[in-house]
């Protein structure tokens, strides 16, 4: 049997989870709000950010630094 | 006597300060080995997709094909960590969509890179859980691609 294209894993993944919901889906979204904050998770994690923490210890380099300086 | 006390509480909190400010740099500049809580030192990040990252890697054989959201290279032996970002929380199950996918990356990348030494992780908003592979699902699922084909073009 020869194949045109690669299946996306995802998509097989969703198929070997459940075929009957993929079929009534047509392999689409099954919810949109879900999807939608998947992504925002997914763009959000893994970045180059301070917090709280970080914030505070750059004040507290700050004064230090500055007490020494001065 | 007083005086000595103070300067060894003193060093005390600065060495842990130190320790501290240490970490949170070396999380920083690693975000995606803190994400996952990959070991900096052993692995390299060889791809990801999360974060707006765009050197994703794609794993691929005659089959399927897909990106895994990281891959760390460990720089001493031919050993791999895949890592995929679920925005949920663990809530004391993995799902079976998970499992798969984590499986079939972790098939993929065992072919692609000749080793069976891989470890499939997945990192959700409260926890990170290791996915163990497991070779007859991954052959289950790699069996589903014909009926998968048929279904999609039924779509049409």
């Amino acid at each position: 049997m020869s194949y045109r294209k690669r299946i996306p894993i995802s998509k097989l993944a969703y198929y070997a989870e459940d075929p009957k919901l993929f079929i009534k889906h047509r392999g689409g979204v099954v919810n949109k709000v879900a999807v939608r904050y998947g992504n925002k998770g997914h763009h959000r994690a893994g970045r180059q950010k301070l917090g709280l923490s970080g914030v505070l210890v750059l004040i507290i380099i700050g004064v230090a630094l500055w007490l020494l300086m001065r | 006597m007083a005086v000595n006390a103070l300067i060894l509480g003193i060093s005390i909190f600065a060495l842990f300060f130190i320790y501290a400010m240490v970490k949170k740099v070396r999380a920083w500049r690693y975000p995606v080995h803190n994400l996952f809580g990959v070991n900096i030192k052993r692995y390299q990040l060889i791809g990801s997709d999360v974060g707006g990252s765009t050197n994703q890697v794609t794993l691929r054989n005659k089959l399927v094909i897909g990106s895994p959201d990281a891959l760390f290279k460990c720089k001493s032996a031919k050993k791999y960590i895949i890592g995929e970002f679920k925005s949920r929380r663990y809530r004391n199950h993995v799902k079976k969509r998970e499992r798969y996918q984590v499986i079939l990356y972790t098939g993929v990348a065992r072919e692609q890179y000749r080793t069976n030494d891989i470890e499939g992780v997945i990192r959700y908003k409260d926890r990170t859980v290791s996915v163990p592979f497991c070779e007859d699902t991954y052959r289950w699922l790699l069996g589903l691609v014909p009926e998968y084909i048929r279904v999609e073009s039924s779509f049409k």
